[in-house]
């Protein structure tokens, strides 16, 4: 028992602590483009920020937008212990992996050392603009008026967002942000510009699953009148934890669980032959306009193991959450925070020899 | 006069310096350094799957086998909250072997979280049975009272019913009928109704209303139980309270995490006003 007790602790501290050096001064010295903060377990959000380390002992950290002010502060290392300002990390939090500096601590950041490609802004801007840009995955079409469209060339979703081009020393980054209400917020992924000709354009970062470089082709030209126009569910947040926006009790306008029960007792329909018994659960997402989405379902036997239910009951109920339970209100904050806020929702069915005895949330 | 001025030059230092307190955009950044300093090993919040690893090592690393069924329970409801059901099962079992005095919260969890009447009975009463003829409190619940929702779930109202008569008669003795949770007396009002005696369901609903006037649910219940005596004029009445209450409240009785299982609904209510016109 104690050796495993001390396997466990080693194998802990391995995944816990990171893997590369401590940095020294030298390595410090350049420029770090935010990559991402790891908020879980192989979920990652945006970085939006840089830091500039220079050799006089001062640091400019800014963030990845235009002329916004920046902040500088003295740095040292001293015993392989980083000091920024007045904090004093310890010794081995901040470490590197080739190019890759890691802070780590209660969220893990991760930065990038910046490798300068010397481009034009107004060269590149003007060759951009106007055109859709894909990859596999994704496609950017860049208006003239500072929108961008992203479309989600699997799903077929499209979203509104606002781009902008922001220089870092020599070096051009396209800056995606904002969700549709508002460009001040959701910054995404810094996407680095390192090649460019007239019918592609290479960019280094982050694509949401990995990093690094990317081509884009130019699918299309955007006529002057073109305005994107957003389909499918559509976050307000687009970075959105679902574990961190839990909102247990699932708000339903009017009548609330009442209402739900007697929209399923209405369109409902038992299958006589089916006598499978447990949970049906449905999560999902609720935005901040009352619009559901994002369903994702796990259907579990009495003695609670995972199984499959008949699709026939299953559809049903996926539909019913899908297209006739849709008046949501979405999540607010607490207190005097009276945003709304996209909120992960849990509605679960609870069958006995395929009728529903008991519907919550 | 100089208690004025002094006051005037109080709130005007207040005004500058709360206005020249400006943000700067890398705030979020420095502070995120602040933390990170502070906080060095990697955490998330409950449910994540960060969670999950690092209660999973301190169920490792534990000796006192309670403590770990105690961390285990952490985790399970972290699960339950994020619909995980079949994690949070396996956990709450695994925790009730372990330290056998939490049968009766994961009763709670579920009797209102998992609505499993028959596993939620089972786990209650080997609680209950752990102190004799004593009504022992689960949270801000009596163990008698979890029980006889366990046994109306199951739809076995004259046991649910025994177990309501022992809660609320033991309470009434030892505080006064006056400190009885008007929840219980609802819920035995309602089980009344079930078994067809409506005349001591409205003995509990009008206790349960002096208990807690402007409850939704009881005024619902007693318009029920009128209804049922043929006292159609004051079912009406308590319909049209329940109404007023309803809309007047801007909600219905809840939990945090769940709807009181006699909640009245609106629909329930003009359901019930446009059956009696």
């Amino acid at each position: 028992m104690v050796i495993i007790r001390v396997l466990t602790a080693i194998l802990w501290l391995q995944t816990i602590m990171g893997y590369g050096q401590s940095v020294t001064t030298a390595q410090l010295v350049g420029t770090w483009i935010g990559e991402s903060v790891e908020v879980d377990l192989n979920t990652v959000i945006p970085l939006p920020y840089r830091l500039t380390f220079r050799p006089d002992s001062s640091v400019q950290m800014a963030v990845m937008a235009n002329g916004l002010a920046t902040r500088t502060v003295r740095w040292q290392t001293k015993d392989r212990a980083v000091q920024i300002d007045t904090i004093k990390f310890n010794p081995a939090q901040w470490t590197l992996k080739g190019n890759q500096l890691l802070i780590n601590g209660w969220t893990p950041l991760r930065f990038r050392k910046l490798t300068n490609v010397s481009l034009d802004s107004a060269v590149v801007g003007k060759s951009i603009v106007g055109h859709t840009w894909s990859s596999d995955s994704l496609s950017y079409s860049l208006f003239e008026n500072g929108s961008v469209c992203l479309k989600n060339e699997k799903t077929g979703n499209t979203a509104l967002h606002y781009w902008h081009l922001v220089p870092v020393e020599a070096s051009l980054f396209v800056i995606i942000k904002g969700p549709q209400e508002g460009e001040d917020r959701n910054t995404h992924y810094p996407l680095q510009i390192t090649k460019i000709n007239s019918n592609s354009l290479t960019v280094q970062g982050w694509n949401g699953q990995r990093w690094g470089d990317f081509t884009l082709v130019r699918t299309g030209d955007l006529k002057p009148e073109q305005r994107c126009v957003p389909s499918g569910f559509q976050l307000c947040n687009t970075f959105l934890v679902p574990t961190e926006a839990k909102y247990m009790y699932a708000e339903f306008k009017r009548g609330r669980l009442g209402t739900i029960r007697r929209i399923v007792a209405r369109e409902f329909q038992p299958v006589a032959e089916v006598k499978q018994s447990g949970l049906v659960r449905f999560r999902f997402v609720v935005n901040c306009q009352g619009k559901a989405g994002m369903f994702e379902m796990l259907t579990v036997d009495e003695n609670y193991e995972r199984c499959q239910f008949d699709p026939r009951i299953t559809n049903q109920l996926r539909r019913i959450c899908q297209e006739k339970i849709t008046d949501w209100e979405p999540g607010k904050g607490t207190g005097t925070d009276k945003t709304l806020y996209d909120t992960s929702c849990l509605l679960t069915f609870r069958l006995k020899n395929g009728q529903i005895t008991d519907i919550f949330p | 006069m100089q208690f004025l001025i002094r006051l005037t030059l109080f709130l005007w230092f207040a005004f500058v310096s709360s206005t020249s307190q400006a943000q700067n955009p890398t705030d979020w950044l420095f502070g995120r350094f602040s933390e990170l300093a502070k906080y060095q090993f990697p955490s998330s919040g409950e449910s994540s799957q960060r969670a999950y690893r690092n209660y999973g090592f301190q169920v490792a690393m534990t000796k006192d086998s309670s403590k770990r069924g105690d961390v285990l329970t952490y985790r399970a409801l972290g699960e339950l909250k994020y619909g995980n059901y079949d994690r949070a099962f396996t956990d709450y079992e695994a925790a009730v072997k372990l330290n056998p005095r939490l049968a009766g919260e994961v009763g709670w969890r579920y009797l209102f979280l998992f609505r499993d009447y028959a596993r939620a009975l089972a786990h209650l009463q080997a609680f209950d049975d752990r102190t004799p003829n004593f009504d022992d409190p689960i949270d801000d619940y009596s163990v008698n009272y979890l029980k006889g929702r366990a046994y109306a779930g199951l739809g076995d109202h004259e046991n649910a019913l025994k177990a309501y008569n022992l809660t609320i008669s033991q309470r009434a003795t030892r505080l006064g009928m006056e400190w009885v949770d008007y929840r219980y007396l609802v819920a035995r009002g309602v089980s009344y109704l079930a078994q067809k005696q409506a005349v001591e369901g409205l003995t509990d609903f009008d206790m349960a209303i002096k208990n807690y006037p402007k409850s939704v649910m009881a005024n619902y219940h007693r318009g029920r139980a009128l209804e049922q005596l043929g006292r159609t004029d004051e079912a009406k009445t308590a319909y049209r309270d329940s109404r007023f209450f309803l809309l007047s409240n801007g909600s219905f009785e809840r939990d945090y995490y769940y709807e009181q299982p006699d909640a009245a609904y609106e629909e329930d209510i003009e359901e019930a006003l446009a059956r009696l016109k």
